[in-house]
């Protein structure tokens, strides 16, 4: 198992009062399994990626997580200054290891062969999406989570972007767990689940088939 | 580096400004640095010049050339000390020759014999010229280092001449040769080391300590605007920094990039400033008393680096502070 999280439980202050994020949350998402996770705005979807990248510690539960994360960011969050290879080339030196060729390939794999010198003001929306999927690879992770890959896109690109996240789930064999607004490209999913308030309505279980 | 690099180059309008901010800074510290040092050798060469290990001047509240008086019995006084190997008299006083010039009566390796004076070259007055120094007819004798006190060029001459110049009977100070650590204290005298007789010097003290104002300011605000700078940045960046985090970078990572890339623009900043300064100071030491040397040029850099340092650091520190957690969308 990739990602694995046990009755997780978070909560912010909010005045005086604290805010139930995460109640008693448990997922699973095995090695090859695309994840989507849906719901309304404030449900606690961005506060279940936070804890299953261990960006945020839950006050109980567990989070285990088999190898590293990648992060896909909504509107890809690239680094204006940096390249599309160099995006990929920061993960390499932030880890100790310059592999170009690795970066190359995972660009190419993305199908941005022609843009590796381009800056992210350089490339499409949808370009710039698939940068943050290879940076995303580039640390070779077990787990990757995606925040709303699909949110500055149109209905085409958008399918295109998750298309992309459905063939890198299965070729490199990661934990894919996305959260997502958009409910058109369910279809590419192995998965959903729902939150709502703070609890999955559906965990580790099948809510809609895959394709 | 990796980040800093690609910054640097990305915003290099932005960077090459503030760069350039930096060397007017640097210019002026370099620049004032020169100018403080050729005005303090303008002022006290010429004490600097003196044989000895000390200087006694008569007791005042305030010690100096132009007022102190010593007799011979304070010379004897002195040289009767345990430790002090001699105890000469000299004469120090302003006389107008082809101007004013500073004259120097008795001082030890630079006495001519009675009658003579000894001078710089620039004053260009040749060996035998006749010269007449106040009411007194005095023949050039040879030539002297360029030394000056109270920016007034230094002659020299016999103590018996000096008198007859400065019409008096007596010597200004006393000079010491003595063993280190000997007790040279002397009822009615204050025995000084020779920097310390340079507070003796006039206008050696206010001219040096508001020009050392003025560079210890400058660079205190050179300080506060590279802080500002780095802070504006370091916040316009705050959440590339973020997602730079979340990709897996250490707050270590990011403070060695960030500090790194400040030094980086420091550097660069200040070496051109200090080449500038060098130019111009090149240049000027024809017209103004200024000094090109490692402590008015390399010193003043690497104090321009020291404190724009210290004043990065304070403002790219809160890039430790940076929370990964904004890098998702519902956190922004």
């Amino acid at each position: 198992m990739s990602l694995h999280l046990d009755e997780v439980l978070l909560t912010y202050p909010d005045g005086d009062r604290r805010v139930t994020a995460l109640d008693r949350v448990s997922l699973h998402v095995a090695p090859g399994e695309f994840v989507a996770v849906t719901g309304p705005s404030g449900s606690g979807k961005s506060s279940l990626l936070a804890v299953a990248g261990k960006l945020i510690a839950p006050e109980a539960g567990s989070v285990r997580v088999t190898g590293t994360v990648g992060f896909v960011f909504q509107q890809a969050n690239l680094l204006p200054a940096l390249t599309a290879l160099d995006q990929l080339l920061l993960v390499g030196h932030i880890g100790g290891r310059q592999d170009r060729a690795r970066a190359q390939r995972l660009l190419a794999e993305v199908g941005l062969t022609e843009q590796v010198n381009r800056r992210p003001h350089q490339l499409s929306g949808g370009q710039r999406q698939r940068v943050g999927v290879a940076r995303a690879l580039m640390g070779e992770p077990s787990v990757l989570l995606v925040d709303e890959p699909t949110s500055a896109l149109d209905h085409e690109r958008g399918r295109a972007v998750v298309e992309l996240l459905r063939r890198v789930t299965d070729t490199h064999q990661v934990a894919t767990l996305v959260v997502t607004h958009d409910l058109a490209h369910l279809d590419l999913v192995d998965r959903t689940v729902t939150m709502l308030d703070g609890r999955l309505s559906a965990a580790g279980s099948a809510a809609l088939p895959r394709r | 580096m990796f980040l800093a690099l690609r910054e640097l180059r990305f915003a290099r309008g932005r960077f090459s400004l503030f760069c350039g901010v930096i060397a007017l800074m640097t210019l002026m510290v370099v620049l004032l640095t020169g100018l403080t040092a050729g005005l303090g050798a303008a002022s006290v060469s010429a004490v600097d010049a003196l044989p000895g290990t000390a200087l006694a001047f008569s007791a005042e509240p305030k010690v100096s050339f132009a007022t102190s008086s010593v007799s011979e019995q304070d010379q004897r006084a002195l040289a009767a000390k345990a430790g002090v190997h001699s105890a000469t008299p000299i004469g120090v006083s302003t006389a107008k020759l082809t101007g004013a010039v500073a004259v120097l009566g008795g001082v030890p390796g630079s006495s001519p014999t009675a009658g003579g004076v000894l001078v710089p070259p620039s004053l260009g007055l040749a060996t035998g010229s006749h010269v007449r120094v106040n009411d007194q007819d005095l023949v050039v004798t040879g030539s002297t280092s360029e030394h000056s006190l109270n920016h007034l060029p230094a002659v020299y001459v016999s103590l018996d001449t000096w008198r007859r110049v400065a019409h008096t009977s007596g010597a200004t100070a006393i000079l010491v040769d003595a063993e280190p650590g000997a007790d040279l204290s002397s009822a009615g005298l204050t025995t000084l080391s020779r920097t310390e007789a340079y507070s003796a010097v006039g206008s050696y003290s206010s001219e040096q300590g508001s020009l050392n104002l003025m560079t210890g300011l400058l660079l205190g605000i050179s300080a506060l605007v590279v802080g500002a700078f780095f802070t504006v940045w370091t916040m316009q960046r705050g959440h590339d920094l973020a997602v730079v985090r979340a990709i897996g970078a250490s707050r270590s990572y990011l403070l060695r990039d960030a500090l790194g890339q400040a030094a980086l623009v420091l550097v660069i900043g200040a070496g051109l400033g200090t080449a500038l300064a060098t130019g111009l100071g090149l240049a000027a030491s024809t017209a103004v008393p200024f000094v090109l040397a490692p402590s008015t040029v390399l010193v003043p850099m690497a104090l321009m680096v020291l404190v724009g340092l210290v004043g990065a650091t304070f403002a790219v520190r809160r890039v430790t502070t940076v929370d990964p957690l904004t890098a998702l969308g519902a956190a922004r």
